[in-house]
């Protein structure tokens, strides 16, 4: 058996398994997920100061309409001189059109702390509006090195595009953004996801806000938002190596308060890292806006691991938003609609009441459907554990669901189970698995605590399934057992009573 | 370059960001999650959306990675508890079965199929209708390649209670696939 065992992975992947892959849609689901709930966590955050900002302006309105009131009686108000300029500057024709210009980036000469820089990165999204670059980036893993290209604007038509080309000159992705469109191609299957993604917007985070410990001792981050494209996050937006090389304070230092780089000035971090592949890192982090303009980590005798080296970075220069569209032509959608099959329209009339999601709620569930169904049964046995029970309706049927699991060694770990279904004679019940069995050997009709049962068994490999039938004036009973004796089935149906 | 790694010899990096190191682990481990989940589930669709919940769970608990264990062990971890979460729940049982526990499609499956078929998908199918406990050992064994203390740390057992079953998913193994053979005829 052992050997038959042998490259079991390649026998499963081969058969059973051949289908089963994850592939390019569950990936980009993964990441419209996280991007929603980032949005929903906003929304909310959003609601709160909106509460706060509607109670302080109707307080301001009614202070600055006490204020008019007053200065009018008092001809405070009615200076010539100011109503001639409100005249002349709504006059004024606007030449500020078409292309926008983000306001020059201004160089920061002065002497940071460790705290204002690492508030900056942790932030950076406040501290510019636009950029374009260009950068290499090395893993210690992977020979050669990949080039990254990217346009970001913030403010002024929010978008961006990215780009990543290997160092063979092959492109394996390119990430748009536009209008609240999100468009990933991947160049080697010549394919696109299409998403949806919500600008969401926060407050700036202080170190305290960022970094905390959750109650079990780990360590815990908060982080800001950024675009939705994941193109240039390393330099332009480094929260996370923020968060795990420098969120302890005692582990870097800056070694240079000043040094010029691609044109900008940059402060520079020295600092150890406990890490399997390098020991030590230095960052280059721009001044005025907390980008990481570049970073190398360091083995113990000085050779260089892994590396990001800037080739362009400009920062709130102009940006042309055509960019952000992406060419589609030759590129197929992604996406495999879920198939959904109904398999009977009744099934859509059938409304679940409750149900128990976890173990925690199983008496209250359980409760419920006793106080509300005096047909209930279930069982009252020592070793049946139950662990999941729900309730639902079909018109003014109720139906009831119980499963117990059968555990000796109770390690949660068992296949024995027994599933339990009531509902009027009347009623439509859905099409359940457990339900739906039906045996190669039918069982001896028989009768016990005033139900009539009779049904199937199926033996199997691991064991045997018996589905019961129960019927006690108009309600009917389903007791199915997984791995379970039909004579041991017989013997738990001894326990089988009046629920409530 | 990220579709360039040979990531089973790889971890992603410190440095990497979240979202970074999110999609480096989807790619290097997707296929792992979700077949693991498939072997739990025995469903397409729910193993789909335990790889997805899975996840996202990693990139929620990022930070609170360690490196106490490979990524791998600890994503397969967050796939073993949430399959049995699911195993239990109430919309597995409700909703999930329909589509595999019908003795048609599946447990006949064996008896009147395969015999004639592949051996691997015969032993495919063996392991994947062993007991959960059983099963889960001998996958965490034979397919992902797990030693007894790393299978003892993932699924927080004894080691010897991971030896006792691997011995006894093998013999329950041995018998049904003797059986099947003999059935037959070979």
């Amino acid at each position: 058996m052992v050997n038959k065992l042998e490259n079991l992975k390649d026998k499963m992947d081969s058969t059973i398994l051949k289908d089963v892959y994850f592939d390019a849609k569950q990936y980009q689901q993964v990441l419209s997920s996280i991007e929603n709930s980032k949005n929903d966590k906003n929304r909310s955050l959003l609601k709160n100061k909106f509460n706060y900002l509607l109670s302080f302006s109707v307080v301001s309105i009614m202070f600055l309409g006490i204020t008019y009131f007053v200065g009018t009686q008092l001809n405070l108000l009615n200076d010539p001189e100011t109503k001639q300029n409100t005249q002349d500057s709504l006059n004024k024709p606007s030449n500020e059109k078409s292309a926008y210009i983000p306001p020059k980036q201004e160089e920061n000469y002065d002497e940071m702390s460790k705290e204002e820089i690492l508030t900056k990165m942790i932030n950076s999204v406040d501290y510019f509006e636009t950029a374009r670059g260009e950068y290499k980036m090395h893993y210690s893993f992977s020979p050669g090195y990949e080039t990254v290209e990217y346009a970001i604007s913030l403010k002024q038509e929010p978008g961006g595009y990215g780009k990543r080309t290997l160092d063979t000159g092959e492109i394996t992705s390119r990430e748009f953004y536009k209008d609240g469109k999100v468009w990933s191609i991947n160049e080697s299957l010549k394919t696109y996801m299409e998403f949806r993604a919500n600008r969401n917007s926060g407050t700036t985070l202080t170190l305290d806000q960022a970094f905390s410990t959750a109650s079990d001792g780990n360590p815990q981050t908060n982080y800001r938002e950024r675009p939705p494209i994941s193109t240039a996050n390393e330099t332009l937006f480094p929260y996370e190596i923020a968060s795990n090389y420098t969120r302890d304070l005692t582990k870097w230092e800056i070694e240079k308060q000043n040094e010029e780089l691609l044109g900008h000035n940059t402060l520079v971090i020295k600092g150890i890292k406990n890490h399997r592949d390098f020991q030590s890192f230095r960052f280059w982090v721009d001044k005025d806006t907390g980008i990481l303009i570049k970073y190398e980590t360091y083995k113990a005798n000085g050779d260089i691991v892994d590396y990001l080296h800037p080739t362009k970075l400009e920062v709130n220069v102009p940006i042309d938003t055509k960019l952000f569209t992406p060419d589609l032509e030759g590129y197929v959608p992604n996406s495999r609609d879920k198939e959904k099959v109904i398999i009977d329209p009744r099934e859509n009339e059938v409304v679940p009441v409750a149900g128990t999601k976890s173990s925690s709620e199983i008496e209250d569930v359980y409760n419920l459907m006793k106080s509300d169904m005096p047909f209930l049964y279930g069982f009252n046995h020592s070793d049946l554990q139950l662990i999941s029970a729900s309730y639902e309706t079909f018109k003014e049927y109720k139906i009831g669901y119980l499963y117990y699991i059968l555990d000796p060694d109770n390690d949660h770990n068992s296949s024995q189970m027994l599933s339990v279904r009531v509902h009027h004679k009347d009623s439509y019940v859905r099409k359940i698995g457990d339900f739906e069995i039906v045996g190669d050997t039918t069982v001896s009709p028989f009768q016990l605590n005033e139900i009539k049962w009779k049904g199937t068994s199926l033996k199997e490999t691991d064991g045997e399934w018996v589905h019961l039938t129960g019927q006690k004036g108009d309600y009917i009973y389903d007791v199915v057992s997984q791995h379970i004796s039909l004579d041991e089935t017989k013997d738990f149906l001894k326990g089988f009573k009046e629920a409530h | 370059m990220i579709d360039m790694i040979d990531y089973s010899k790889s971890e992603p990096l410190n440095h990497l960001n979240r979202e970074e190191k999110l999609k480096w682990l989807m790619n290097a481990y997707g296929n792992d999650v979700i077949r693991i989940a498939y072997t739990y589930l025995k469903q397409k669709q729910l193993a789909e959306d335990v790889a997805q919940d899975v996840f996202i769970k990693c990139y929620e608990k990022m930070d609170t990675f360690r490196n106490e264990s490979s990524y791998k062990t600890w994503l397969i971890r967050i796939t073993v508890n949430r399959c049995k979460d699911v195993l239990k729940s109430w919309s597995f049982k409700n909703l999930y079965l329909t589509n595999f526990f019908k003795p048609n499609q599946t447990y006949n499956s064996l008896e009147k199929k395969p015999f004639g078929g592949e051996a691997n998908e015969l032993i495919s199918k063996q392991v994947i209708e062993l007991p959960v406990k059983l099963r889960e050992v001998i996958i965490l064994f034979y397919y992902q390649e797990f030693s007894i203390e790393e299978i003892s740390n993932l699924l927080k057992i004894n080691p010897n209670t991971v030896k006792t079953r691997l011995h006894r998913g093998r013999i329950k193994l041995k018998e049904s696939f003797e059986g099947a053979w003999a059935i037959s005829g070979k």
